[in-house]
């Protein structure tokens, strides 16, 4: 139980950390720059909300497998695999759940006045400076809304994991995919434990995105 | 200190087409919404690169389509002033009014542009806990920090209340002169282009229609032809009181109350007006027992022969009056400039425009 309850953490926060760099950089591109297709590059972004998450693993084990040419170079060259490996549900956590940064992200800078870069560049700020000094910290309170979001959605992950990564205990057994297994082999009193984790990690991840976004439309309307 | 622009932008079926050389003082830019005021405003700033042209301020150019050269927004020396402050919501006040400031800019500069806006006892502030006249008082003082070589402002005292204007519009007046900054100041106020700029441009269209001082631009169009003979000032001043039962209305005229024949039931917050030149008398000494209902004390700043006739630029605080006597009584009065004069009008010689 320890392991999932542990492998579980460590995927949450880890594609939570991951979804990061990723989320502010589509959310801005979402948010700030027209070009054509946008709708297009946007839809399959967030494609992994919507889509059988069993079928994004199954993309997954398709491109990442060491059938495919990416997993092979991936496995020869880095000797990185995800396949039936604990990191491919960080993966699968990471893909499954990046839409919901991007969204938050591109909702927070949705939300911020473009006039407040404009002046921070009249001010003698490059675009950069002018990014990390004004945008994100008025984005910042979308931000942990979305690692929170990311972290919850993780806690959750199911079918793309069960692909990708497989179902082995203490290698790559996550909480569901621990339930799911006490479940079909008919240990149901040892599933409440996990289930009190699930519930505790996603109530909480959940409660604190929607106490991170409401505190961020507070102050950008003061 | 000079600013020359040349400015050719295109946006949809809008052509903005501009030229003019500012001369350094404070130039008012006046037109109707969507005559290019704005759009001109963010071509100067760098936030819009006008399709064809050439801005240059102190010899240095800052866009040449010719020489493709367009400087970035942060390398060109240019303040903007909006009509929202857009203080950063997350810096105190301090922070947001150094964000900009020059690693070479003088500690003296610096202090006494927090001196003169008054914004010392504000530093430890959050943005949203000042007042909107405080707001844009620390925008203004932010943007000089950045020792722009021209500050651009987009009406930005058109949501203020009627001291915060007067206030600020004071505090123009004050770093134009002081700090010799050239300003640009987008306004649909008459009055204060009148009280502020030294030249005003009026733009329609996109096109410049003039570009003269503010006593010529807000002539009456139908009297325009006939300027010298008939000239009428045109000032839109705050109501200070309104006597129901006189039927009067007290308008404020560089500290003075110009008392105003006012018919009307309403209660406006400002009132345009126009007095003309003729309809104003001149004493030398200070007169009483007399019916008229204003008597002001004004200077003569300027006095120029038009015609047959003699016109006085008069100052009163910071409002210019134009006055217009005859030679005969210019001689006798042995007029002069820098006098102190006494100006006589009839409440009902001033007429209500609005």
């Amino acid at each position: 139980m320890w392991f999932s309850v542990g492998l579980s953490l460590a995927c949450g926060i880890l594609s939570a950390l991951l979804s990061v760099p990723w989320g502010i950089f589509w959310g801005w591109v979402l948010a700030r720059k027209h070009f054509p297709g946008k709708i297009i590059l946007q839809t399959v972004l967030y494609l992994p909300l919507v889509l059988p998450p069993v079928l994004t693993g199954y993309f997954l084990l398709l491109i990442l497998g060491r059938n495919s040419p990416i997993g092979k170079w991936l496995f020869e060259s880095l000797h990185l695999s995800f396949v039936l490996d604990w990191k491919g549900a960080w993966l699968a956590s990471v893909i499954v759940g990046s839409p919901f940064m991007i969204e938050a992200m591109r909702q927070a800078f949705l939300n911020i006045d473009e006039r407040f870069e404009i002046v921070a560049r009249g001010l003698g700020a490059d675009s950069w400076k002018a990014f990390f000094t004004i945008t994100m910290p008025l984005a910042r309170g979308g931000l942990i809304a979305g690692f929170f979001l990311v972290f919850s959605r993780s806690i959750g992950e199911f079918g793309a994991t069960i692909i990708l990564a497989g179902n082995i205990p203490l290698k790559t057994q996550t909480i569901p995919l621990a339930i799911f297994s006490k479940v079909y082999s008919g240990q149901e009193t040892a599933i409440w434990p996990l289930v009190v984790f699930a519930v505790i990690f996603s109530y909480a991840g959940l409660a604190l995105s929607q106490y991170y976004h409401n505190r961020e439309s507070k102050e950008l309307a003061k | 200190m000079f600013v020359r622009f040349n400015i050719k932008k295109k946006l949809g079926p809008f052509e903005l087409s501009v030229v003019a050389d500012l001369k350094g003082g404070i130039t008012g830019v006046y037109g109707p919404s969507g005559s290019g005021k704005t759009t001109l405003l963010k071509c100067l700033a760098g936030v819009m690169v006008p399709d064809e042209g050439q801005i240059i301020i102190n010899d240095k150019i800052y866009f040449s389509s010719e020489k493709d050269i367009s400087l970035e927004l942060e390398n060109r020396r240019i303040g903007m002033v909006w009509q929202d402050a857009l203080l950063f919501p997350h810096m105190t006040i301090e922070k947001n009014i150094y964000y900009g400031r020059r690693k070479d800019c003088l500690a003296s500069f610096s202090a006494s542009v927090v001196e003169i806006f008054d914004i010392r006892r504000l530093f430890s502030r959050m943005p949203h806990h000042l007042s909107g006249g405080e707001k844009q008082r620390v925008a203004i003082a932010r943007a000089l920090l950045r020792e722009p070589e021209l500050l651009l402002m987009d009406e930005p005292i058109s949501s203020l209340d009627v001291r915060s204007r007067q206030k600020i519009l004071t505090y123009l007046r004050i770093i134009n002169q002081e700090l010799k900054i050239p300003i640009c100041y987008v306004s649909h106020s008459v009055s204060e282009l009148m009280f502020l700029c030294q030249e005003v441009l009026v733009l329609e269209g996109g096109h410049r229609m003039r570009f003269d001082i503010p006593e010529k631009v807000f002539i009456n169009e139908k009297e325009l032809s006939h300027m010298e003979e008939d000239f009428e000032n045109i000032f839109e001043l705050p109501v200070q009181a309104v006597q129901r039962h006189e039927r009067i209305i007290e308008l404020s005229l560089g500290g003075f109350h110009l008392k105003v024949a006012f018919p009307r039931e309403d209660s406006p917050e400002f009132l345009k007006i126009g007095i003309k030149a003729k309809d104003i008398l001149v004493a030398v000494t200070q007169i009483t027992g007399i019916s008229a209902r204003n008597k002001i004390t004004a200077v003569i700043e300027k006095i120029e022969p038009a015609g047959d006739v003699i016109m006085l630029c008069c100052r009163i605080g910071v409002y210019r009056l134009w006055v217009e006597i005859t030679p005969a009584s210019f001689r006798e009065l042995h007029l002069h400039v820098s006098q102190i004069i006494y100006l006589i009008i009839k409440t009902r010689s001033i007429r209500i425009l609005d």
